[in-house]
C-alpha cells in the first residue's frame, strides 16, 4: 500500500467527517472548514478519480434530482482498503511524532 | 434579464466539457451550478458569474494535466500489452514484423518515388494553362513523334486571341564560359521575354518582365551565379561563353535545384540573341525556318476558359499555308504542361525524357506483390495459430463479447504488426534500400517527404494490417464457444488448411517467377559481355573532338611513341548510338533506309575489321570530294550484290543525288550495341562529322601518356576541358543500365525470397510442434529418424513442387517478352528452369529440414511422458 499524499488523506478525512452526505460541494465546503483552503473543481475533481481508481473511494448515486436535470448526484465513500489506508497514515505520522511533541520545535528554535 | 441569471454562463461550462474526459464532469458542472445558486441568492448577479468563470479558469489547468497524465498511462498499457505478446510469440513476430517491414519499406519507396514523378511541373501557378506544342512528322516510310516545333510559329500563334502569351525556347545554349579568370561548362537556353510571365521560377534580383528582352541578356540561376561571383551581387557582370558571345547578367534566379520540371538549366540567353548569331552564322537558321524541328519549342499561356481543341483546329490551315509543296507531312497538336511527364515518350526531349506513366505502375504491382507475400504471412501463421486462440475466444464470448467486437480485436492486433513494422520500415527506407537503388537515375531525384506522403504512408501502413488481419479475425471469431470449451480437439479448426495451402503456393509462385527472372536477366548480361562484336576494342582511348580539327589533333597526339594509331568515327561503336542513311543500287526505284557511319582511312585497321573484298579507303589526305564507300556483308545483301566481290567496284545513289563506288566490304560488325543485331551498314569518310578519336595505345605507363595527351589538348583547345574514356571502360558502362534493371530486380527477388522462407519457416515450426505428439508415437512404434523426416516435409515439399510447376510456364512467358527486346539473346532453356528450382529447392529443404531434423532426433519420452 503506498503512502496516501497530503491532499488525499484531507479528503479521505473530509467524506468520512461528511458521513453520508459527501458529494462535489459539500466536500469542497468541508475542505474549506478544515483547512480553510479553497480548492477549485478542477483540483478536487481529479483526486477524486484518482482516490476511486486506486479503490480507496466508493462513487454511489443518489436519488435524481430535479434541480440538477433530473442527474443523479454521486456520492462518494470510503471503502475498506481506503480506511486502512488512513489508518496506515495515521500510525505512520504516531511513529513518526513518537516521543518527540510540538515543544521539542520550540526548544530548537531557543537555542 | 432574470431568466438569464438564472443560468450560469454557457461558454464557460463547454470549456470545461471539452478538456474533462476522464473526471465526472457532469457531477462537477452540477455542483457549479448549486454553489452559483446559492451565490446569486447572497451576492448578486455579477459577483456570482464572475465567480464562476473564476471557478473555471482555476479548474481546467489541473484537469487538463491530470487528463494528460491518464492518457499517457493507458497508452502505455496498451504498448505494454502488445509487446507482452509480441515477446510471448517470438517466432511470430518476428517473422511478420520483419516480413511486413520489408515489404512496407518497398512499397513506401515506390508511392515516394512516384509522388516525386507525379509532382513534375506542378509549381507552376498558371500549369493548366500552359500548352506546348508538339509534332508529328510522317514521311515516306516512318512516323516521328517530337517535342519540337518550328519559331516561326509564333507569329502565327500570336494571332489568335485566345493565347495571352507565348513563349519560344531554344535548347543548346551554353558552352565553355569565363568570368573572373573562371572556366566553366554551362548549359542552358534561349527563351522569350515572357518567360518569367508564363512559367514560376522566381527571381532574387532583376526584373523578371525586363530581364529576358535585349540581346545578350543571361538570366542565370543562383547556383551558378556563386560558382562563378560567390555570394557578392552578380547582375550587371558579363559571362563570355566561347563561340557564342559576351552576356550580360540581367537577372537572378532563386534556387531551383529542388523543384521538379522537365526543363532543367543552368541559365537562360534572351532568345532575341538569335537574330544576331543567325547572322554571323554562328547557328544554323531557325527563327523563320518552318522546317527547323531539332531543338525549337514553343509553349503558351492560354487565356481562362479558353479552349485548347479550338487552337488545335486551327493548325491544319497553318501548316497547309506554310509548306506548299513537301513530301513530309507535318501535324502539329497541344500538351498541357502537366501531361509533359510523365507522359509520351517524343523525341527530341527538352531536358531529360519523358518518364512513362507505365512505369509508375508496374513498380507498384511489383511492390505490391511483395507486399501481399507479406500479409499471406501474417494470415497463414494466425491461422495456424489459431487453436491456440481458441479458448480465448471461447472465454470471451461466453463472457458476451459479440463477433464485432473479436472481429476488431484481431483486426487491431494485426493493425499494431503492421504500425511495428511501419517503424522499422521507416528504418528500412532511410539505410537498406538506397544500397540497392541509389545508382537508378531515378532515385536521385526523390524529393525529401512532404506531410501528404507521410499520412499516405501512416493509412498505408494501417491498411496493410487489415489486409493481413482480416481472414484470420473472421476465422477465428466464429468459433462456437460450447464447441471450443467442452472438447478442443472436435472443432473444426483445421478448415482452412486447404487456404493456407493455397496462400503457401502463392508465395511460392511468385517468388519462383522472381528467381527465374533473375537468372535470365543475369545470363543474358553475361552474354553479351562475352558477346563477339566483330572488332576489337582493346588499348583504344577515345577522346571527345569537340569541334577541335581532327588533323590538327592526330598529328599532335601521334607524337606520343605510345600512340600506334589514332582514327576517327562519328559516334563510338556499341555504345547505343546509331546513324541512318538512305541509298539504293543505281538500278532500284527505291531508296532503303540503312545504317552508317562516318570514318577515316584508319579506323578499320585500329578496330581490326576484317575485309572480305576489296581494300581500305584510300590513304589521307582527304579527297575534297568524296569516292568511296565501304558496305558490310549484310548491307552486300541488303543492295541486292549477288557476294561482296560483285559488289566492288558497284556504284550506290544517295539521297542527296550522290554516287559513290565500293570500295571494299568489310565482315559484319555489331554497330549499335551488343543487344541490337547486325545491321545493314555504310562506311563513308565525311570529316564533318567526326565527332571522336580513337587512340590506340601501347603503354606500361598510362599516366604519363595520359598527361602528355591533356598536355597536347591544352595547347590547342585552352577552354575546353580534356574529354576522353578508355573504349572497354565505355562499353562496361553501356551496361550500367541493364545491370541497374537486374539489380533492382535481383533485390526484390531476394526480398520475395526472404519473406515467403520465412512464412515457410513459421508454418514448419508450428506444424512439427503440433505433431510433436504423433511424432514420438511413431519412434515408439519402431519409425527411423528418415522416416519421421519425410512424414514431416512431405506436404511442404510437395507444396514447393507445386508452386515451382504452376510458375514455370508463367515464367517462361515474361521472360521470353523480356527477351525479345534483345536481339542477340540467350535461350531460355531447361538449365535455366533447373538452376531456378534448384535453388528455390536447397533453400526450402534446408528451411523444413532444419525444424523436421530436430523434431526426429527429439526423445519421445519427452513428449509423450504425460500421456
Amino acid at each position: 500500500m503506498s503512502n496516501l499524499t497530503k491532499n488525499e488523506e484531507i479528503i479521505l478525512l473530509s467524506i468520512l467527517r461528511l458521513e453520508d452526505n459527501a458529494y462535489g460541494v459539500s466536500i469542497k465546503n468541508q475542505i474549506k472548514k478544515l483547512t480553510d483552503e479553497e480548492w477549485n473543481y478542477g483540483l478536487l475533481y481529479c483526486a477524486l478519480d484518482q482516490l476511486a481508481r486506486k479503490g480507496l473511494l466508493i462513487k454511489r448515486e443518489g436519488m435524481p434530482v430535479p434541480k440538477r436535470g433530473g442527474r443523479r448526484k454521486i456520492y462518494y465513500s470510503i471503502s475498506r482498503s481506503g480506511r486502512r489506508a488512513l489508518e496506515e497514515a495515521y500510525e505512520l505520522k504516531e511513529a513518526l511524532w513518537d516521543g518527540i511533541g510540538v515543544h521539542s520545535l520550540k526548544k530548537g528554535e531557543a537555542s | 434579464m432574470k431568466e438569464d441569471s438564472a443560468r450560469p454562463p454557457k461558454i464557460p461550462e463547454w470549456l470545461l466539457t471539452k478538456f474533462s474526459y476522464w473526471i465526472e464532469r457532469h457531477s462537477l458542472i452540477d455542483d457549479l451550478e448549486e454553489e452559483y445558486h446559492i451565490n446569486l441568492s447572497k451576492r448578486g448577479h455579477t459577483y456570482s458569474r464572475l465567480w464562476y468563470w473564476s471557478q473555471i479558469f482555476r479548474a481546467i489547468p489541473t484537469i487538463v494535466s491530470y487528463s494528460l497524465y491518464r492518457n499517457a498511462i493507458m497508452i502505455k498499457n496498451y504498448a505494454l500489452i502488445a509487446l507482452r505478446n509480441i515477446r510471448k510469440r517470438k517466432v511470430f513476430s518476428f517473422i511478420n514484423i520483419t516480413g511486413l517491414a520489408i515489404s512496407l519499406s518497398l512499397c513506401l519507396f515506390v508511392v515516394k518515388l512516384t509522388f516525386t514523378m507525379y509532382s513534375s511541373d506542378r509549381f507552376h501557378e498558371k500549369k493548366d494553362r500552359i500548352y506546348r506544342v508538339i509534332s508529328q512528322t510522317t514521311g515516306e516510310n516512318d512516323v516521328i513523334e517530337l517535342a519540337t516545333a518550328p519559331l516561326p510559329l509564333v507569329y502565327e500563334l500570336e494571332q489568335i486571341p485566345e493565347i495571352e502569351t507565348v513563349v519560344r525556347i531554344k535548347k543548346n545554349f551554353g558552352g565553355a564560359a569565363a568570368a573572373m579568370k573562371k572556366v566553366l561548362m554551362v548549359q542552358g537556353f534561349y527563351a522569350d521575354r515572357d518567360f518569367f510571365h508564363v512559367f514560376s521560377y522566381e527571381l532574387e534580383a532583376g526584373d523578371p518582365r525586363s530581364a529576358l528582352a535585349e540581346p545578350y541578356s543571361l538570366v542565370v540561376t543562383k547556383e551558378l551565379a556563386q560558382k562563378f561571383f560567390g555570394s557578392g551581387n552578380s547582375v550587371g557582370e558579363i559571362l563570355s561563353i566561347q563561340d557564342v558571345g559576351d552576356f550580360k547578367i540581367t537577372g537572378v534566379m532563386k534556387d531551383t535545384s529542388k523543384l521538379q520540371s522537365h526543363m532543367r538549366f543552368e541559365c537562360l540567353a534572351s532568345l532575341s540573341t538569335l537574330n544576331s548569331l543567325e547572322k554571323q552564322k554562328k547557328i544554323p537558321a531557325s527563327l523563320e525556318n518552318w522546317k527547323n524541328l531539332n531543338d525549337n519549342y514553343v509553349y503558351f499561356l492560354l487565356r481562362e476558359n479558353a479552349s485548347p481543341n479550338r487552337i488545335e483546329e486551327l493548325f491544319p490551315a497553318i501548316v497547309k499555308k506554310h509548306y506548299p509543296d513537301t513530301k513530309t507531312e507535318y501535324i502539329y497538336s497541344l500538351q498541357v504542361l502537366t501531361k509533359i511527364s510523365p507522359g509520351k515518350n517524343l523525341g527530341n526531349w527538352l531536358s531529360k525524357p519523358a518518364v512513362s506513366p507505365q512505369l509508375p505502375l508496374l513498380l507498384s504491382s511489383i511492390a505490391l506483390l511483395i507486399m501481399i507475400i507479406a500479409c499471406f504471412n501474417y494470415t497463414n501463421l494466425s491461422l495456424a495459430k489459431a487453436l491456440s486462440r481458441a479458448k480465448e475466444v471461447g472465454v470471451r464470448k461466453a463472457m458476451g463479447a459479440n463477433r464485432f467486437k473479436l472481429i476488431t480485436q484481431f483486426i487491431g492486433e494485426a493493425v499494431t504488426y503492421a504500425l511495428i513494422a511501419f517503424v522499422l520500415a521507416l528504418i528500412f527506407l532511410k539505410l537498406v534500400i538506397p544500397i540497392f537503388v541509389s545508382q537508378m537515375p531515378l532515385y536521385t531525384e526523390i524529393e525529401s517527404q512532404s506531410l501528404g506522403v507521410t499520412l499516405f504512408f501512416i493509412l498505408f501502413a494501417v491498411f496493410t494490417g487489415i489486409l493481413a488481419g482480416i481472414i484470420p479475425a473472421l476465422y477465428i471469431s466464429k468459433f462456437n464457444p460450447a464447441e471450443v470449451l467442452r472438447d478442443i480437439t472436435k472443432a473444426k479448426v483445421f478448415s482452412r488448411i486447404n487456404l493456407r495451402r493455397v496462400l503457401v503456393v502463392f508465395q511460392f509462385f511468385i517468388s519462383f517467377v522472381f528467381i527465374i527472372t533473375t537468372i535470365v536477366l543475369y545470363k543474358q548480361i553475361r552474354f553479351e559481355k562475352t558477346i563477339d562484336t566483330g572488332f576489337n576494342a582493346e588499348n583504344i582511348l577515345n577522346v571527345e573532338l569537340q569541334n577541335t580539327n581532327y588533323e590538327t589533333l592526330k598529328q599532335e597526339m601521334s607524337t606520343h611513341p605510345a600512340v600506334s594509331r589514332v582514327s576517327a568515327s562519328a559516334f563510338i561503336l556499341c555504345t547505343g548510338t546509331r546513324w541512318g542513311t538512305r541509298a539504293k543500287n543505281p538500278d532500284a526505284s527505291e531508296f532503303l533506309e540503312v545504317d552508317f557511319i562516318s570514318i577515316d582511312h584508319d579506323f578499320i585497321e585500329n578496330f581490326e575489321l576484317e575485309l572480305v573484298a576489296g581494300q581500305n579507303f584510300p590513304e589521307m589526305p582527304y579527297l575534297e570530294n568524296e569516292r568511296f564507300v565501304i558496305l558490310n556483308e549484310m548491307a552486300v545483301e541488303r543492295f541486292g550484290f549477288a557476294s561482296p566481290l560483285d559488289a566492288v567496284g558497284q556504284i550506290i545513289t544517295f539521297k542527296e543525288n550522290k554516287n559513290l563506288e565500293i570500295i571494299g566490304v568489310v565482315k559484319d560488325f555489331l554497330s549499335q550495341s551488343t543487344s541490337s543485331p547486325v545491321y545493314p551498314l555504310i562506311l563513308r569518310v565525311v570529316p564533318e562529322y567526326f565527332e571522336y578519336a580513337s587512340l590506340k595505345i601501347r603503354t606500361d605507363d598510362m599516366e604519363s601518356t595520359l598527361l602528355f595527351l591533356e598536355t597536347k589538348w591544352k595547347e590547342l583547345e585552352p577552354f575546353r576541358p580534356f574529354r576522353y574514356s578508355f573504349f572497354e571502360d565505355q562499353l562496361e558502362d553501356y551496361y550500367k543500365e541493364v545491370e541497374n534493371v537486374l539489380r533492382g530486380v535481383s533485390f526484390i527477388t531476394f526480398l520475395a525470397i526472404l519473406i515467403a522462407f520465412f512464412g515457410l519457416l513459421g508454418m514448419v515450426i508450428y506444424d512439427t510442434e503440433a505433431r510433436v505428439k504423433e511424432i514420438g508415437i511413431r519412434k515408439v512404434m519402431g519409425a527411423s529418424v528418415i522416416d519421421i523426416i519425410l512424414v514431416t516435409s512431405k506436404s511442404f515439399v510437395f507444396l514447393l513442387l507445386l508452386a515451382a510447376a504452376l510458375a514455370t510456364p508463367v515464367a517462361w512467358l515474361i521472360n521470353n517478352l523480356l527477351l525479345r527486346d534483345f536481339s542477340n539473346r540467350i535461350e531460355l532453356g531447361f538449365g535455366i528452369f533447373a538452376f531456378g528450382l534448384l535453388m528455390m529447392f536447397a533453400l526450402g529443404f534446408i528451411t523444413i529440414f532444419s525444424q523436421t531434423i530436430r523434431a526426429a532426433f527429439a526423445n519421445p519420452v519427452d513428449s509423450l511422458r504425460y500421456e
